[in-house]
């Protein structure tokens, strides 16, 4: 049998994408191990910290989703202040928070699950990536995608300040309030998203539904586990990306839990593993049970596909309407074909437009009283959001003065981190066999975990900005025995 | 147009030596050249390059001797799949958007400074990183006087994003 697995540990921030793989004896995978980072750096760095540097600092942590970080630690403030902002101030961040969801769910689409269905996966390998789905989605698709993108951070930057590290959230509030002039260009914006999520929407319709062998691929066992669900719902138990209670499905559909964010760790508990820093949270009512699915096991998900899963609806037309096509194409909910996270954020997508939408034409969203000045003595606060790849919760305890003392985040690729383990391994196994290891599975490996976009090394981006992938394999003595990389 | 753009994060110590020779430039051109900072990566850097003729990067990069200024070759670094949108680096930009039609840097020049690592968080670049910065400024105002930019004695810098 293999050794005891003893992977060194990694830097806290990864910068790799580690794969360990052990044979048997007979050269068959015994296990496979996927190493996924934690940010607990920047939670130290956030202690002795004035708690309203937070959602500046947390914005900092990823170059790709500074939003989610914003708004989750500007809703961890409010509660650490004990201060309700007004309803335009959350009517304002929701919308700023659906634009980004909007924009950051449209590059997925293209340049992520791109690559996977409207290239297909049987395209040559110099074809799956972004130029292959420009060049067989057309040219023009890929120009609106990048000028739509465009269009939507604009409405961030002009509310939010900037772009990349909005400061727009304050305890209490927004800092600025929406100009009537402003919401009529909003206006504009918001139904050129709509026209776009539905063009996005017909896409996938037209490229990936009308073949067979997509939808085939999309539910094949290898890209399936039975898992429980996890996602932020509203009273009618839709999805709601800014605000709302936890809800958790069992892997038949079933609710198990629902409770306010700041109830996080009476529910969710973290099991350590000896090979990597990460801790992989758990539904602490059933217990972990190892790297497996089934009702008995604690292992849930987050992202898109989670979000419809523990939904009985969406609350905007065009959105529900797709969603009762998904579950009816895919057999009903849950679904549970990792894969479908792609059409699922499809179905996201023209939620998030038409939940734009609705702001901008909401009478009260140009109220200037946005902000409530918090007047409590602070404690402790918890904000939780939806980012575009799952629960984003951010927990902080400060003394009188609103120094931070302590600070948790747990992001959606740490909610997710045992079933992407759990992906990985059954990719391995699919591709070796009898100790014979196919480069491909570079490639197996990749499709496997690409449909949760794991965010792994996001808080850096030194040149050439590549994530080096690496798969090492050992034999049943422990002895490596092949050893690929991929480096930037 | 040119655009002079620095890229790090500002909160992961070595990794900010571009964002912090990028500020030394701001005010040192007319308007023709925008001195942006972004802490972004990806193909979200496109929309700092699109509509320019011209760009200077300046960066970090891997490397044995902290302190010391590279020019990268971006023909040497060659677009390749990547698995998330998180990993898409600067020659996956420039394809896509030379691809799409999309207006982009002609002349484009990349000054990057060798940081041990970019995984330590921290406020400042330390050391001979940080003792870097005021070549790697220079570097980048000499390359853009010689592609024919006029320094001024003030002003003149576009903000955009910061790190």
């Amino acid at each position: 049998m293999a050794e005891p697995i003893v992977v060194n540990p990694i830097t806290r921030l990864e910068g790799h994408g580690r794969i360990t793989i052990f044979l048997d004896d007979q050269g068959d995978v015994q296990r496979a191990y996927f190493q996924v980072p934690e940010l607990r750096g920047f939670e130290n760095f956030l202690v002795g910290r004035p708690a309203e540097d937070a959602p500046q600092i947390t914005s900092r942590i990823c170059g790709v989703c500074p939003t989610a970080h914003h708004m989750a630690a500007t809703k961890a403030l409010d509660d650490l202040y004990q201060v309700e902002p007004p309803e335009v101030a959350k009517k304002l961040r929701e919308l700023v928070y659906n634009v980004f969801m909007l924009e950051d769910h449209a590059l997925h689409l293209f340049f992520l699950g791109g690559p996977d269905f409207v290239v297909g996966p049987t395209a040559p390998k110099a074809d799956r990536n972004v130029l292959g789905v420009i060049q067989k989605a057309g040219l023009e698709i890929g120009k609106r995608v990048i000028r739509m993108r465009k269009d939507l951070r604009a409405i961030i930057q002009e509310l939010g300040g900037k772009v990349i590290h909005p400061v727009f959230g304050l305890p209490g509030g927004v800092a600025k309030p929406m100009t009537e002039d402003m919401r009529k260009r909003f206006v504009e914006v918001a139904d050129r998203g709509v026209d776009f999520a539905l063009f996005c929407e017909k896409l996938l319709e037209d490229v990936v539904l009308g073949n067979p062998a997509y939808v085939k691929a999309i539910t094949s066992d290898a890209y399936t586990h039975r898992t429980h669900y996890m996602g932020l719902v509203d009273d009618r138990n839709r999805p709601n990306f800014y605000d709302g209670r936890i809800r958790v499905v069992d892997p038949a559909g079933q609710e198990i839990l629902k409770f306010p964010g700041k109830d996080y760790l009476e529910h969710i508990a973290e099991h350590a593993e000896p090979w990597t820093y990460v801790k992989f949270p758990f539904l602490k009512k059933l217990g972990w049970r190892g790297f497996v699915d089934g009702a008995e096991s604690g292992v849930y998900s987050v992202a898109p596909l989670a979000r419809l899963n523990v939904s009985d609806g969406m609350a905007t037309p065009r959105a529900a309407e797709l969603r009762e096509k998904f579950f009816a194409t895919l057999g009903g909910r849950p679904v549970h074909h990792t894969l479908a996270n792609h059409w699922a954020r499809v179905i996201e997508i023209v939620y998030a437009a038409e939940r734009l939408k609705d702001l901008v034409g909401d009478p009260g969203i140009t109220d200037p009283n946005v902000r409530t000045l918090p007047t409590a003595t602070p404690r402790e606060g918890i904000g939780v959001v939806e980012a575009p790849r799952g629960v984003l919760i951010h927990h902080y305890e400060s003394d009188d003065r609103g120094v931070l003392t302590s600070a948790n985040l747990i992001v959606a690729t740490q909610h997710n981190a045992a079933r992407i383990a759990m992906s990985v391994d059954k990719a391995a196994r699919g591709v070796i066999h009898k100790g014979v290891v196919d480069d491909g599975i570079l490639n197996q490996v990749e499709m496997a975990f690409r449909a949760y976009d794991p965010c792994h090394a996001c808080a850096t981006h030194s040149l050439p900005g590549h994530m080096p992938l690496w798969v090492r394999i050992h034999d049943a003595r422990g002895e490596l025995v092949k050893e690929i990389r991929r480096d930037g | 147009m040119l655009v002079i753009l620095g890229l790090g994060n500002d909160l992961l110590g070595d990794d900010a030596v571009g964002l912090l020779a990028a500020e030394r430039c701001r005010g040192r051109f007319g308007p023709d050249v925008a001195v942006r900072m972004s802490a972004q990566s990806g193909l979200y850097l496109l929309e700092q390059l699109e509509d320019c003729d011209d760009a200077i990067l300046l960066d970090s990069t891997s490397g044995e001797r902290p302190g010391r200024i590279r020019e990268l070759d971006l023909g040497a670094v060659r677009p390749v799949v990547v698995p998330s949108a998180h990993y898409a680096g600067l020659p996956e930009v420039l394809a896509v958007a030379r691809h799409a039609g999309l207006r982009v840097p002609s002349r484009l020049r990349i000054l990057a400074v060798e940081i041990e690592g970019a995984q330590t968080i921290g406020a400042h670049p330390n050391g001979p990183v940080l003792s870097a910065v005021p070549e790697l400024a220079e570097r980048a105002i000499a390359a853009a006087r010689e592609w024919g930019y006029t320094e001024v004695s003030a002003g003149g810098g576009e903000r955009t994003s910061t790190g």
